[in-house]
């Protein structure tokens, strides 16, 4: 396997946390018939997976459409998911597997629109693809972007640090907690409170 | 209370809870709304932070899953090249099959309105039919625009009959099959009326 498709195909550094006990407390309701706990996943997912889906397919709209597929097939595969690899793992590949078989579907060589975001000129190529929308559609999702943007500004430094560690590199409690030098518990406390203050920011723009 | 919830909900996100406490909580959430938005909006925060945010609207992929698993139509987004071909279908066989339920509900009629006037008759009232007599369509027209008036009874049967007689030998019609081999032929006044035209057929769109 080429060192670039390695990098494409398995999942990026900021997933990496925890034991995967919440995907699998979801996944077990899932199982069990619970529409709204697969919600929840789809949630916690639905961004990563399109943005990993227009890594192979660059139209936005048919990239929602393989997205759709890609978490239809996961929620239809649930009974069969055994826990054996990570809940996001194996979403991660139902979702590759779907935007490859989308491609040969539709003509088209899967490795054809693979971008190496390594590279940089690539990377600002791909970022730019997001931008194809009308002034009209900008709206919400720039609100809320600008709106978390500038609450983070203002956020006291500790807990700042907090959130970005966790949230853009990543790191677990424990990593977050030795980097700060302070109890695990302090860290829980300061991405909580937090992801509160932003909360209240954008809580307007949901309602 | 809300708070020490919100804070597990924070740190479920974060992958930080025991399996014990995620079953817990993920039990909460069915019947707490709030702690359910709650998880919804720190999510949509990480994604803001890490620049995934979908255009144009944050939430349309999860709605139109939503959609999907719920049945709803609006899941169902049709391709931009696909013609509509189940619109198209039915105008194609809707036209036939309203004409043929027409000619059997009319036969239908004229079966129990001859049934009831040979009943009246024996005990020497009078029936007024249902349906007695179908006026033919406006030539100059394209629709089929056909209007039911009421006829006596005899000019009914006579009616059938003698249209029975001809489909029998153009073998045009479903009713006419039907009513032509149930009565013996009485001579009376003849009503002649035209058949339905043919139905049109169209190519077939992919």
């Amino acid at each position: 396997m080429r060192s670039t498709e390695r990098r494409l195909t398995e999942p990026g550094e900021a997933q990496k946390s925890g034991s995967g006990a919440s995907d699998l407390a979801l996944i077990k309701r899932v199982q069990q018939g619970d529409k709204s706990a697969f919600d929840l996943l789809v949630v916690k997912y639905q961004h990563k997976i399109l943005k990993l889906i227009m890594r192979y397919v660059r139209d936005p709209s048919e990239a929602m459409d393989v997205a759709q597929e890609a978490f239809l097939k996961a929620y239809r595969a649930a009974p069969s998911f055994r826990g054996e690899s990570a809940f996001y793992t194996w979403l991660y590949r139902i979702a590759i597997n779907t935007a490859k078989n989308y491609l040969v579907a539709a003509g088209r060589r899967p490795t054809q629109f693979e971008v190496d975001l390594q590279d940089p000129e690539q990377y600002e190529s791909f970022a730019k693809l997001r931008d194809l929308d009308t002034p009209e559609g900008l709206a919400l999702s720039d609100e809320i972007r600008d709106a978390v943007n500038g609450a983070i500004a203002d956020l006291p430094d500790d807990l700042r640090t907090a959130i970005l560690l966790r949230e853009i590199e990543g790191m677990s409690y424990e990593e977050i907690a030795q980097t700060m030098e302070c109890p695990v518990g302090t860290v829980r406390s300061r991405i909580f409170r937090a992801r509160e203050a932003i909360d209240k920011r954008i809580g307007a723009l949901l309602q | 209370m809300s708070e020490q919830i919100h804070d597990q909900v924070s740190a479920f996100i974060d992958d930080e809870l025991s399996a014990e406490e995620c079953a817990f909580l993920v039990r909460r959430f069915e019947r707490d709304p709030e702690s359910r938005n709650k998880l919804v909006r720190y999510s949509l925060i990480g994604s803001a932070l890490r620049g995934e945010l979908l255009q144009p609207d944050p939430d349309m992929l999860r709605r139109r899953i939503q959609d999907a698993l719920n049945g709803s139509p609006s899941a169902i987004k049709p391709a931009a090249s696909a013609p509509q071909p189940r619109a198209a279908a039915n105008a194609r066989w809707a036209s036939p099959a309203v004409g043929l339920g027409l000619a059997a509900s009319v036969a239908v009629a004229a079966l129990f309105t001859l049934k009831a006037m040979n009943e009246t008759d024996a005990v020497g009232g009078s029936a007024t039919p249902v349906l007695s007599t179908i006026v033919p369509a406006d030539s100059s027209s394209s629709q089929d625009t056909r209007v039911v008036t009421p006829l006596p009874p005899i000019r009914l049967t006579n009616y059938l009959l003698h249209h029975g007689e001809y489909a029998r030998m153009s073998r045009t019609s479903v009713h006419s099959n039907v009513v032509g081999s149930m009565e013996p032929p009485v001579v009376m006044d003849a009503v002649m009326v035209d058949d339905a035209p043919p139905p049109q057929t169209e190519p077939e769109v992919r």
